[in-house]
């Protein structure tokens, strides 16, 4: 019988090697050769095992396995439907959570035709209370003419939520408005699926969203041309994220070595960056969300328990990002909404600082501690995605 | 714990879960029936087999030459790693399969090329997001691959059989070369003596010939332009084997420019030693029609391929009809 030891080692070797082969043919997507179908088929089994197992280990939550995508689960529940990547399932929001999350995306979804995801490390919200603002990443098809008028409505906001800020490619305009500055015209004509720079548009907001409290929400959207193609999908990741609407198509699949490939490159090179910037609380997170890809559950849980042991640290940080965006609320003036807002943040505010207030607040051994933990973690997941044995992760990648 | 339980548990033992994971399994153990447990339980084997198996072939690839122990022919024709497991076969033609595959799958990617795709769909009316949903398709995808790797397994089977056999024929002719020099310098000889192996090697060419032509019989398909081109009669009767024929007939016309039996000699070298004599200059119109038949055929598996494909959007269409996608 093969070790669990060796059996590591494989499921090491097929995910390096997926970022290997990203990295070599990422100019010309082949996707042909024998290498490739290898890899697919060994990606595609793997998934499928895994995704059999989570229905199982997962059922009291309503999980089935979507037989048509290796490696996802879906769970319909009227009108909800979520597909879900078996790997983050087991930390993926539940319950008035996930209510919450589904309400908000209804609400600043751009069209009836598109396809909403919640993306990014909220997708591992339960694994640890590391998450900051909520992403979205949707789908926008061109050919729905109402699209760029349900943005521009969009930016209004409502009661709860204020649009604070919308960019496209290059250009970006923030709360308050100016009258005709940004147009359902102006997004027609200058949105472009086959174009990299014109083919997303980001729109951020604020706002009360329940369970979560008032948190910087923003959404991604991604024009998807006539053809189905956009140029575009390079800034999404199907590893995290979790569509909440009931489609067969995914632009991206997790058992496509490429792919695959792209997405541990991209977090690769995110958590070297940040590691040697020093910002390690969100080298953590993206720690997270490699040692989830690449089935390394034991430093999954020792970033859960250096978070755990580091409460402090985290909520120092927590209580700076809110205190940045109460000053950004205050100064929009006389706003009712984001006077309201603003109110609410002071008393999460304040409730965070009474906690911080138990736990003490951390000196500098507490945060170098914190640091070396998280270097030291950093280092060991690259490890398993080395590229060779001289290759170092502290040069050029 | 059932036994069903232990063998899940088993051949969980090889994957590496965390904490949640593993306090989950208990809890599902319990409910678990014995099917969806056989099921899991194979999935995990076929993942684990396949992780290994690409380990296993990543090692071959990184480790320096000389450091592998070389081939060993084995009873299956094919070569095998030398103290490796029989999964690795290197067969003696690869790199020309590999071309053959190259050419067809260059050929067929322009008809499952996103623009060809795009097109046809749309032309039938369907939304784009239709047209991506689908551009992959299972439906397409494994029309695809049936057709393809019949015909490609079809050719290469010849290909491979025809190579064996030609280098034995090659081997027979070279042992006998100085005999041959005579022979040619004297062409009425009565003395030819007989040539067995080169008979026997003959013979096996020409069942394998006669086997081509009369197997592969099991359907009668609908032939299309290229195909069907003269006549429906002559059309079913060459379905599926000009290719064969065209590589089979251009080969034995180049071997039987070497035949260099006499016509009265006993067996079939004597015969072949006739039809080579009697007609002189044989190569000059039999290897064209040989090669035109092979460009025919391949011409038609060609059409075959284009037919299949578009009668798979059409399946796909007429779903998506159904579906109102």
């Amino acid at each position: 019988m093969t070790s669990m030891r060796s059996l590591d080692s494989s499921i090491s070797k097929i995910f390096a090697f997926c970022r290997d082969y990203y990295l070599a043919n990422a100019h010309q997507k082949l996707r042909r050769g024998e290498l490739y179908k290898n890899a697919r088929r060994t990606l595609k089994n793997t998934l499928q095992a895994m995704a059999a197992l989570h229905e199982e280990l997962y059922k009291h939550l309503g999980y089935s396995v979507d037989t048509d995508h290796p490696g996802y689960l879906v769970k319909f529940d009227p009108p909800k439907f979520l597909r879900v990547p078996y790997h983050v399932l087991p930390a993926f929001p539940s319950g008035a959570e996930l209510d919450a999350l589904w309400d908000l995306s209804r609400k600043i979804r751009s069209s009836d035709h598109s396809t909403i995801s919640i993306s990014g490390s909220n997708v591992l919200r339960k694994l640890f209370n590391l998450v900051g603002d909520i992403d979205f990443c949707e789908y926008l098809p061109l050919r729905d003419a109402h699209g760029f008028a349900r943005i521009v409505a969009n930016m209004n906001g409502d009661d709860r939520t204020i649009c604070l800020k919308v960019a496209v490619g290059n250009q970006a305009w923030s709360y308050p408005w100016d009258k005709g500055t940004l147009t359902a015209a102006y997004l027609t004509e200058n949105v472009d699926s086959t174009k990299k720079e014109k083919s997303t548009l980001k729109m951020d907001y604020v706002g009360e969203v329940d369970s979560f409290g008032v948190t910087e929400v923003s959404n991604l959207i991604i024009a998807v041309g006539l053809d189905g193609k956009s140029a575009g999908f390079e800034r999404t990741f199907a590893a995290q994220e979790v569509p909440l609407i009931p489609v067969d198509w995914l632009p991206n699949q997790m058992n496509d070595p490429l792919e695959m490939g792209r997405y541990i490159d991209w977090l690769v090179s995110a958590i070297v960056a940040l590691r040697d910037e020093d910002d390690t609380r969100k080298c953590m997170k993206r720690c997270a969300s490699l040692s989830r890809v690449l089935f390394l559950p034991e430093i999954t849980d020792e970033i859960a328990s250096l978070v755990d042991g580091h409460e402090s640290i985290l909520l120092v940080h927590q209580l700076k990002a809110l205190d940045e965006l109460c000053q950004e609320l205050k100064s929009l003036g006389d706003d009712q909404r984001a006077t309201r807002l603003a109110g609410l943040v002071d008393i999460r505010k304040k409730t965070l600082s009474d906690k911080l207030a138990e736990f003490g607040t951390p000196d500098e051994q507490a945060r170098q501690q914190f640091a070396r933990g998280a270097r030291s973690i950093a280092d060991r997941l690259l490890a398993h995605v080395q590229l060779g044995p001289n290759r170092s992760f502290g040069g050029a990648l | 714990m059932t036994v069903t339980n232990a063998r899940l548990r088993d051949a969980l033992a090889q994957w590496p879960l965390d904490r949640e994971q593993r306090s989950l399994i208990d809890k599902a153990l319990a409910g678990i029936d014995v099917d969806r447990t056989d099921q899991i339980v194979e999935l995990l084997r076929t993942a684990q087999n396949s992780l290994i198996d690409f380990d296993f072939a990543s090692s071959i690839a990184d480790a320096p030459f000389e450091s592998t122990s070389g081939f060993e022919a084995t009873e299956d024709g094919l070569f095998h790693l030398k103290s490796a497991r029989p999964r690795q076969p290197w067969y003696p033609l690869r790199r020309l399969r590999q071309q053959v595959e190259q050419l067809f799958e260059d050929f067929e990617t322009g008809f499952r090329s996103p623009q060809f795709v795009a097109q046809t769909a749309l032309h039938e009316g369907a939304g784009p997001a239709y047209v991506q949903m689908h551009s992959e398709s299972p439906i397409r995808e494994r029309t695809r691959q049936t057709s393809q790797s019949e015909s490609i397994s079809d050719l290469v089977q010849v290909i491979e059989r025809v190579d064996a056999t030609t280098q034995a024929l090659q081997s027979s002719i070279a042992s006998g070369s100085a005999r041959s020099d005579s022979l040619r310098q004297s062409p009425i000889s009565t003395q030819p003596g007989p040539t067995p192996m080169l008979d026997d090697q003959l013979q096996q060419l020409i069942r394998l010939l006669t086997a081509t032509i009369t197997t592969n019989s099991r359907f009668v398909p609908k032939l299309g332009e290229v195909n069907g081109a003269l006549g429906e009669t002559i059309g079913h009767l060459l379905n599926g084997k000009k290719t064969a024929i065209g590589i089979v007939g251009a080969l034995v016309t180049v071997l039987l420019e070497n035949v260099t039996t006499s016509p009265g000699a006993p067996g079939i070298g004597g015969l072949l030693g006739t039809i080579v004599w009697s007609v002189p200059g044989l190569s000059q119109f039999s290897l064209p029609v040989f090669l035109a038949v092979f460009a025919w055929g391949v011409l038609g598996k060609f059409e075959k391929w284009a037919r299949s494909i578009e009668s798979s959007i059409r399946l796909e269409s007429e779903q998506r009809s159904r579906l109102d996608i």
